[in-house]
This record gives structure tokens, C-alpha cells and sequence, in this order.
């Protein structure tokens, strides 16, 4: 227990999360401070290149593994199946319609890149280095958990809205295409055939500066994250209640099945951190195209403005200290 | 100075559906459209602001100016969809100069 309150209060005075904090106040506060969009998109694209490279090139040297092939097929699992969790919570404990449970169960199922970036910052500074490996087990879970949830949101839907689907070849091109996949597992890929020499090309930009600006885009995540809850409407408690569940729920789930596994803790950390995240960019962007009758102000809200400070701030020592336990590292 | 009456249709509409939006348009014959972006506003499901990483609750204003018919046309296609994909629609009539291109 003292470990986990050293842990936590090691976590919250890390740089990112106290400039989180700061845009989180700034926000509620109202003041006019606000990141612009394009350089926050900018941002968010420098963190994925930047991370699926460093996992690439970590993967390059040390090899592919069998944790790696594990770790893999565990998070794909983990993703396609943690909607169907999710999604019984939601309908029993917050009363929501099929739609709308379907389309939030997705982001659940799904990832978070910033949690899992933050993860990958705090664990490292608690002593518990993550193996590269886990950033292409990111990539891999961030779209399972979408066909899972559309399929169940659509059994909801009523006959004549089912027609407009908008073509099943433009649900799997946003799934599987999506940008944030592209990037991460394109910058993994070319970071293992680019080798050493690649490396040393991208590392003065991917590598010191890194850590620095995800201390701004987590700036920009806490006046966004804090502006979306002001301005939601439709929240109930029994909703909190479950954006405040799932995630430690997913955590449970995720990093027992790497510690049964035998992954090293590194990796049952990043796994419970991974299943604990819900995602906010890419799943709301192809949700609300492929499902427009569930309603972006249930599903974002539960993911950004509730899940997601709750993970990087309580959820990460949590995990942490969960998977040690799991694994007997200290 | 002559001018023709037609009519100026206004979609308020999520950018990820804008796409879908446009197909409706072309579907309808409207030769052009202009997509212009919002800053933010507020609705009946609360307020949203350009600022937010998500594109998902980004809202586009397409404007296209059209014959009493293709507008018929486009507003017979969006009128099931207004609740689902959370449109704001409006028409208005408008003087063109240049008729035969509406």
C-alpha cells in the first residue's frame, strides 16, 4: 500500500501529468488558453511516428520473440472481446439503447495512443521499462473492438436505418486504414527495414525531444478533455459510474492474461494499461460515420473527459503496482 | 438587371459525415457545393468547439445553390436522416444572375 502511494505521487509529479493537470485547471478555470487545433494534430502525429518508430527499431535489434507473438494475439483477443464486456455493463448498469452501448463498448474495446504514450513515460520512470514490441500490440488492438461494437450496435438498429450503412467496404477502409494505424505501423515498419542507419537519422527528433512534447499535447488533452466534460449534457451518474469501471475492469482482464501468459512485467503493465484506455480520436472519427445514430456526446464524453483522466492520473500507478504484484517484480 | 429565383440550401452537418452528404448532393444533379468550417456552437445535445482533437463532433457548413427541383430532391433525401446524423437544414430563396448554371 506505501508502495502504491509512493508510486502514485511519483506519477502525478511527473512533468506530463502536471501539465495535464494545468490544462485540465486552465479549462475549468475558463480560461481562454487553447492549443490550436492543427499544431495539436501536428502533435499527435509526431507521437505516433515517434513511438512506432522507437518500438520498431527496439524490435529491429532485439528480434521477434515469442512475448511478441503472445502479446500480439492476447491484445487482438483482448479487443475483439472486451466490447461484448463492455457493452453488458453499459446496458444493465447505465440503461442505454443498443446503439448507443454498442458504439461506446467500441471505444472500450479499443486503445488510447496518448494513454498508452503516458503509460510508456510513467512506467519508465517508476523502473519498469515496457519492451517495443507492445507498441505494435497497440496498433493491432486499436480496430478489432470497432467490429465488434458496430455489430452489436447494429443488431439494435431498427430495419429501415440499417439500409444506409454506407457500404461495408467504406466501414472496413475507416477500420483498417485509419490514420493512426497507418502512421504507427508504418513508422514500425520502416524503422525495422531502415535499421541503425534509419535510427540515427531520426533519433535527434524522435528521441530527447520526445518527452518534451508530450508534456504540450498533454497540455492540450487536459483543456480538451476538461471542455468536453463542461460542455456535456446527456451524462447520468450510471454512465460515470461505467466510464469509471471499465477501465480498471479492462486492466484486470488484460494484465491477468499476460501475467498467465509468462510476458515479462513490462509488457502485463502496458497490457492492462492498454485494455484499461479507451479510445478518443480514432474510434469517435469512424464511429460517427459508420454508425451516425449513436450519439458523439455519450460516447467521447465517456472516453475523453472521464476514462481518460482517470487512467493517466489514478489508473497508471494502479496497473503498475498490479502487474508487479502479478509478476513478483518489485 | 436581370436576375432568376432559386434555392439556397444550408447543411449544417459532423465532418466524418460530410462526405456522405455530398453524395447526396450529386445524387440530386447540384453541379457545386462550397464546405465552409465552423469555429464552434451550441446545440440540443450541448456545446462543441472546433479546438477538439476528434474530428468526430467537428461540424462543416455546406452551401449549395440549386433549382426549386434538385433542392426538392435533396431535402427528400436528408429529411430521414436529420435525427441520426444530427443535421441542421435550412433553404432559402436566393437571386442569381446566371441561372442557366444552378
Amino acid at each position: 500500500m506505501t508502495d502504491l502511494m509512493a508510486l502514485s505521487a511519483q506519477v502525478l509529479l511527473a512533468p506530463a501529468i502536471l501539465f495535464f493537470l494545468l490544462g485540465l485547471g486552465a479549462a475549468f478555470l475558463k480560461s481562454d488558453l487553447s492549443i490550436p487545433e492543427p499544431i495539436a494534430k501536428a502533435m499527435a502525429i509526431y507521437l505516433m511516428v515517434a513511438i512506432g518508430f522507437k518500438g520498431g527499431h527496439e524490435v529491429a535489434v532485439g528480434g521477434v520473440s515469442a512475448d511478441m507473438l503472445i502479446a500480439a494475439g492476447l491484445g487482438m483477443a483482448l479487443s475483439f472481446a472486451f466490447p461484448f464486456l463492455a457493452f453488458a455493463l453499459i446496458r444493465a448498469l447505465a440503461k442505454l439503447d443498443g446503439v448507443n452501448a454498442g458504439a461506446i463498448a467500441a471505444h472500450y474495446g479499443s486503445i488510447s495512443v496518448v494513454t498508452f504514450v503516458t503509460a510508456l513515460e510513467v512506467f519508465r520512470i517508476a523502473g519498469t521499462p515496457v519492451p517495443g514490441y507492445m507498441v505494435a500490440v497497440m496498433a493491432l488492438m486499436e480496430t478489432p473492438a470497432i467490429l465488434s461494437g458496430l455489430w452489436l450496435a447494429r443488431r439494435a438498429l431498427p430495419a429501415s436505418a440499417k439500409a444506409d450503412k454506407g457500404g461495408d467496404h467504406e466501414v472496413l477502409r475507416e477500420v483498417l486504414f485509419n490514420g493512426s494505424v497507418m502512421l504507427l505501423v508504418g513508422a514500425f515498419v520502416i524503422a525495422m527495414i531502415s535499421g541503425q542507419k534509419g535510427y540515427d537519422v531520426m533519433a535527434p527528433l524522435i528521441d530527447l525531444p520526445f518527452k518534451a512534447v508530450l508534456c504540450f499535447f498533454l497540455l492540450d488533452m487536459g483543456l480538451v478533455a476538461a471542455r468536453q466534460l463542461m460542455g456535456a449534457k446527456l451524462l447520468t451518474w450510471r454512465l460515470i459510474a461505467c466510464a469509471l469501471i471499465l477501465p480498471p475492469l479492462g486492466a484486470l482482464l488484460g494484465g491477468g492474461l499476460a501475467a498467465l501468459a509468462g510476458l515479462p512485467v513490462g509488457a502485463v503493465a502496458a497490457l492492462a494499461a492498454l485494455a484499461a484506455s479507451a479510445s478518443y480520436i480514432a474510434v469517435p472519427a469512424a464511429i460517427r460515420l459508420t454508425l451516425p445514430q449513436a450519439n458523439p456526446g455519450l460516447y467521447l464524453t465517456c472516453s475523453l473527459a472521464i476514462s481518460f483522466p482517470f487512467n493517466v492520473t489514478i489508473g497508471l500507478p494502479l496497473y503498475l503496482t498490479y502487474a508487479r504484484m502479478l509478476t513478483g517484480a518489485s | 438587371m436581370h436576375t432568376v429565383l432559386r434555392r439556397k440550401v444550408d447543411i449544417l452537418v459532423d465532418q466524418p459525415l460530410a462526405r456522405k452528404v455530398a453524395r447526396i448532393l450529386d445524387a440530386a444533379g447540384v453541379g457545386g457545393y462550397t464546405v465552409f468550417a465552423s469555429l464552434g456552437g451550441r446545440g440540443s445535445q450541448g456545446s462543441w468547439w472546433h479546438d477538439q482533437i476528434s474530428d468526430a463532433q467537428a461540424k462543416v457548413m455546406i452551401t449549395a445553390v440549386m433549382s426549386e427541383e434538385k433542392a426538392e430532391k435533396v431535402v427528400d433525401a436528408l429529411s430521414p436522416k436529420l435525427n441520426d446524423y444530427g443535421l441542421v437544414l435550412f433553404l432559402a430563396d436566393v437571386q442569381v444572375i446566371r441561372g442557366e448554371r444552378y
